[in-house]
């Protein structure tokens, strides 16, 4: 990220008994991505691979570093999900990325997600809403 | 209107060139992510929290209708429709695709724009008075003297590796309306006795995590040395600011750590250095610049328009908003005229691609051409006749950018915040959403008066909050948004910094406490006086004893 850094990025942070999934963005459109079950980067958070021990993230990061490498990917790191009901960011900021800004519903993932993610967590959806959308009333 | 010369062409155009190819190293791995980095911050593309971010210089906020349409086509045809006016009067683009920047770079070279110098540790695009060269209370035309500064540190090859990023603000007028104190050059201009111009220098000012109002280094600095006296600062603060840790290296700290005599001093030994070298301004390099602001082409008008004052008693609506929005222009016969990009419920400072093409022609048929980006976030079209300005305004209706609340409380300026910025630590336009709604009574707005409410994401201050009358900082606690809350705070000649008034609110407690701050104020205030000069008188205890009474 640009500019002024506000604390040690989430990269730093061993992994710990918690559940974590690889983030990254995509070089070509800059696009926030995760690294899913089969291997591939996805734009939705519910399909990452999540990794609940330390050798599970070191694949992780392994597998993020080939993709940087073959220059398909920029700025990975590994975050905190719950996988209650849905995989799911922990922190506000990761929310932020998983879910769009806000202000602009219409312009960012939400726009997409609801179709996209239905057929991949159908069961999660009820939640999903309490839990992305509960935080800002405004995205009707 | 500033037009490039042949060289500004050649070398944007180039510079177009150059990033094709680095784009196209990057993507097939000749550069690294941390090669390329610099490189894309050069040419204005920041990685943020959802997406690239691409920053367009308006160099003095100035748009042609060209520029305007070509902004619109570029929000439409590769970005999501819409663009964002910033808090230093550039236009971020929230979404361009990596492989897009180089074509979208080649359409701004077309119509004379660019992203150089809208990142980096280089001087920033010029901070201008958005009613330069049409004010009633100037005494000359600012952009003279921003543009002299905009060709000096364009690509200065000293001055391309500062210590941190440094923005400079000129104004000449009596109502500061660049903040120029809160820059790390100000600049005002100034007339002396004789009729000769010069330059009130400040040095030192900024926002940020330590705010500082700029102290003045030099009360009269004649035209000619202007860019001697600045190149003499950025030298003193090149060679001694700090590169060894990022929150000091600012040169406010530089100035508040050696001292204002002390730093003034070595400003001024290596000013006599360099003064009369190639530096000094000649006259006939003044006037060329001037030409390119010689005034438009104005129809000679009475001082009064008889259709104006007829609307202005048959439409209340219109008087209402002419009351606010509209300002004394120098020319008889014209008016300069304010749309507001803060909507209720709007985001402060967004565009869409259809609003930038209408307003775009507008301006082309009510106003010679020309708007202004201002730092306040808003669009002024500064050459309107007085006889149009009834027509004008309802076109402003139609777009939805006639709300009449220039300078009262719900014009409120607002960084992206965690919405948008990888930088930021909680949301602030839904804050600035929130409050345009509770605050939307035009009536109570203008009751209350002048008020300047500035909300900024993080300690970053993009959002000004401390030169904010009311400041409010989004701060993260264990994951929760809460909003600390300052007082005081003023951009104006008189400029101060905000006090923190206590314990931060919780996202859903803000805008009550926003809240009971104005009713505090409707209180204690004598007759018209306003916020800030209630604030000054009374001081924060009738305010925080309101503020954290249930606590």
């Amino acid at each position: 990220m640009d500019g002024t850094p506000k604390k040690a990025a989430e990269a730093t942070k061993a992994p710990k008994a918690s559940r974590q999934v690889m983030t990254a963005y995509r070089l070509e459109d800059g696009h926030v991505i995760y690294l899913a079950a089969d291997g591939s980067w996805s734009e939705w958070i519910e399909e990452a691979r999540i990794a609940t021990t330390k050798e599970e993230a070191d694949a992780l990061t392994a597998a993020a570093k080939v993709a940087t490498d073959a220059n398909q990917i920029f700025e990975t790191y590994l975050i905190d999900v719950t996988t209650e009901g849905r995989t799911w960011p922990v922190t506000m900021r990761e929310v932020m990325r998983a879910q769009g800004p806000t202000i602009h519903p219409h312009f960012g993932k939400q726009a997409e997600r609801g179709e996209r993610v239905s057929a991949v967590a159908n069961a999660a959806a009820g939640k999903r809403t309490e839990r992305g959308e509960r935080r800002e009333n405004r995205e009707g | 209107m500033y037009r490039y010369d042949e060289f500004d062409q050649v070398v944007v155009k180039e510079r177009v060139e150059q990033f094709r190819g680095q784009v196209a190293r990057r993507l097939s791995g000749e550069l690294t992510t941390d090669e390329f980095r610099p490189l894309r911050l050069m040419n204005g593309l920041y990685a943020q929290l959802h997406a690239y971010m691409l920053r367009v210089a308006i160099p003095y906020g100035t748009l042609s209708t060209r520029q305007m349409h070509m902004l619109a086509h570029i929000a439409r045809k590769y970005d999501r429709d819409y663009g964002h006016f910033t808090t230093r009067q550039n236009i971020q683009y929230n979404w361009p695709r990596l492989v897009d920047v180089p074509d979208i770079l080649a359409d701004l070279a077309s119509v004379e724009m660019h992203a150089i110098q809208t990142s980096g540790n280089c001087i920033r695009n010029v901070t201008s008075d958005q009613y330069a060269g049409v004010s009633a209370d100037e005494i000359i035309d600012s952009r003279i003297y921003s543009e002299i500064l905009r060709q000096w540190s364009t690509f200065h090859p000293e001055f391309s590796f500062l210590p941190r990023k440094f923005k400079i603000a000129v104004t000449a007028a009596a109502d500061d309306r660049a903040a120029v104190r809160f820059h790390d050059i100000g600049v005002i201009v100034h007339k002396n006795d004789a009729g000769e111009i010069g330059f009130e220098i400040m040095a030192g000012g900024g926002m940020g995590r330590t705010p500082a109002v700029a102290p003045t280094l030099n009360k009269f600095v004649p035209e000619r040395d202007l860019l001697a006296y600045c190149e003499a600062i950025l030298r003193v603060y090149n060679m001694l600011g700090r590169r060894d840790n990022l929150f000091k290296a600012r040169i406010k700290i530089l100035v508040m750590s050696t001292g204002v005599e002390a730093f003034t001093k070595m400003v001024e030994d290596e000013f006599a250095l360099i003064k009369d070298s190639a530096l000094k301004l000649p006259e006939e390099e003044i006037a060329r610049i001037r030409a390119y602001f010689a005034p438009p082409g104005y129809e000679d008008l009475p001082v009064q328009s008889k259709a104006l004052d007829a609307h202005l008693l048959k439409d209340k609506a219109f008087a209402d908003w002419h009351s606010v929005n509209a300002a004394a222009h120098k020319q008889p016969g014209y008016v300069i005229a304010t749309a507001s990009l803060k909507p209720t419920s709007g985001v402060p400072g967004d565009c869409s691609s259809d609003q930038m093409d209408a307003i775009a022609d507008l301006a082309e048929k009510f106003s010679l051409g020309e708007v202004r980006v201002t730092h306040e976030q808003n669009l002024v079209f500064p050459y309107v006749r007085k006889d149009d300005l009834y027509p004008l305004w309802q076109q402003f209706v139609r777009l939805g950018i006639a709300t009449p609340n220039l300078d009262l409380i719900s014009d409120i300026i607002s960084c992206p915040g965690l919405d948008y910025c990888g930088l930021a630590t909680a949301r602030s336009i839904p804050v600035a959403q929130q409050l345009s709604e509770r605050f939307s009574d035009l009536k109570r707005q203008k009751d209350i008066g002048e008020l300047r409410l500035n909300i900024s994401g993080c300690i970053n201050a993009c959002g000004h909050h401390h030169a904010g009358n009311i400041g409010i900082l989004g701060v993260d606690k264990q994951n929760q948004e809460f909003y600390q809350v300052t007082l005081g705070g003023h951009d104006g000649a008189d400029a101060s910094i905000g006090d923190i008034t206590g314990p931060s609110f919780p996202a859903d407690k803000i805008v009550d406490a926003v809240e009971t701050v104005v009713d505090v104020y409707m209180a204690q205030r004598q007759g018209k006086e306003r916020f800030i000069d209630t604030y000054r008188r009374v001081g924060m205890k009738p305010f925080k004893e309101k503020l954290y009474a249930a606590h």
